[in-house]
């Protein structure tokens, strides 16, 4: 598909076809090898605690660590992707240790 | 701020006559003045801004929001705080203790994410880090745009600049409290970026060691500092693998840009860490409050904290209290003196690397 030949014709068209982003240029390199979202974010596990000696572990309870976790994305299989796909998943769930029952996110209600 | 301000060069006006050697007069002018006024704790937890009054220790203010905030930073002035969510940043009067303004960046084809900032010392830009993924009508791919950092004009909300940024993942912005064309820098590394130019100067090495060094994993999650305070922001790090690790304490300052590693005797893991109002310690937290020697990197006390994990820690202006807390819905108060637990406050909801002093 030759996109270039592809012109808006009404207003609605040109307002999703935006020339910037800030006013940043259009011509600007884009990094199409780069992985998008969660996995932009390689952090090796600080949560489990990797010290030598004890005590040793995860984060206690582990359930403090899940709205920090879905966040960045740190546990993306375990935890809501709240950057990208689940962003208003505090809504459901504003305290996990209380209200974890409300929380459904592999599931869009 | 500015009446803290006043009584800092007041102080120091009075140690200048009194003071009768050099000596005297340069350990004086070291030693922060006691901020004057009262301390306030704010603590940015799901769909909620909390503010706890520091002399009660209690909850006195909830203003509502819907979000879920990952980081919060005062303007320098101490007259704004910035709550940094990821597509949003919500702006508070802190005299009037209200939500006042919210900037919001994603457009239907373009998703900004903002991972750090922070406000200018005049407090008329802010400073974000971001990854821009664009959409295009037609094209069935996303193109995700090189890191930028952006300049916003806090009064015309404009982007008045950006700059592409090589390091990946930036995630931490520090301004200079001297240098307004300088920005601190940390992300895989630490870089020194000139505003001016748009050029990065590296002055520190985390994953990318010199040789003979090992790799250190920092996380800078949050720059715990107050306005007014001595300027200096700690961060935790672990460097090597298997049982052959070791932590310390990364500590820039803000007033000149230097940056000291400070290696730890015993080995901590800590989401925060902060430098006491005399400097003497650090009090840093995960699993555990620790207090640590800021001179030798020895162990001076430690206790599990009484509500589990915590992300947040900070001081009272007098170095009395520390305040540990969020990840969960509490903040726990213990005598830094001793690290005995005063008093755990409960809070609406889960928070995340958003527990800030700001004394008033």
């Amino acid at each position: 598909m030759k996109t270039d030949k592809i012109k808006p014709v009404n207003r609605g068209a040109r307002m999703i076809e935006e020339k910037g982003v800030f006013g940043m240029a259009e011509n600007i390199d884009v990094m199409t090898g780069m992985p998008v979202g969660c996995t932009t974010i390689f952090d090796t596990g600080w949560e489990t605690n990797p010290r030598p000696t004890s005590p040793i572990g995860n984060c206690v309870a582990s359930a403090r660590d899940f709205a920090t976790c879905s966040g960045p994305c740190w546990w993306p299989a375990q935890t809501p992707d709240s950057i990208t796909n689940f962003p208003g998943f505090q809504n459901q769930c504003r305290a996990i240790a209380r209200d974890w029952k409300n929380l459904n996110f592999v599931i869009k209600r | 701020m500015k009446r803290a301000s006043a009584t800092v060069v007041l102080v120091a006006c009075a140690v200048v006559v009194c003071a009768t050697s050099c000596r005297k007069k340069e350990e004086a002018a070291r030693v922060p003045a006691p901020a004057a006024g009262k301390d306030y704790i704010y603590a940015a937890v799901n769909n909620a801004l909390q503010i706890i009054d520091g002399t009660t220790d209690t909850v006195i203010k909830t203003i509502p929001y819907n979000d879920y905030v990952i980081r919060g930073n005062f303007s320098p002035d101490g007259k704004r705080y910035y709550a940094n969510a990821f597509h949003s940043i919500y702006v508070f009067d802190t005299a009037r203790q209200e939500l006042v303004d919210t900037y919001t960046f994603s457009t239907e084809t373009s998703k900004v994410t903002v991972g750090g900032m922070a406000a200018s010392e005049d407090g008329t830009q802010l400073y974000l880090v971001c990854t821009i993924v664009k959409k295009k009508q037609n094209v069935p791919k996303l193109n995700l745009l090189p890191p930028q950092l952006i300049v916003l004009d806090t009064r015309t909300k404009n982007i008045v600049k950006n700059y592409e940024l090589s390091d990946y993942m930036i995630n931490t912005v520090l301004t200079l409290r001297n240098d307004p064309d300088h920005l601190i820098l940390i992300g895989y590394d630490v870089h020194m970026f000139d505003l001016k130019t748009g050029t990065a100067k590296l002055i520190e090495t985390l994953f990318n060691p010199r040789k003979g060094e090992k790799v250190r994993n920092c996380l800078p999650a949050q720059t715990c500092s107050s306005p007014g305070d001595h300027g200096i922001v700690v961060y935790g790090y672990y460097a090597g693998e298997g049982i052959d690790v070791s932590s310390g304490y990364m500590m820039i300052d803000r007033t000149n840009g230097t940056v000291k590693m400070l290696p730890g005797k015993d080995i901590w893991m800590n989401y925060s860490a902060v430098l006491s109002p005399d400097k003497k310690y650090i009090y840093a937290v995960m699993d555990e409050l620790v207090k640590i020697d800021a001179e030798t990197g020895k162990t001076v006390g430690f206790v599990q904290t009484e509500t589990g994990t915590c992300y947040g820690v900070a001081t009272s202006s007098d170095g009395k209290k520390v305040y540990v807390g969020l990840a969960g819905p509490d903040v726990s108060v213990y005598d830094a003196e001793t690290l005995r637990l005063i008093k755990v406050i409960d809070l609406e909801a889960d928070g995340g690397y958003t527990l800030q002093r700001i004394t008033m």
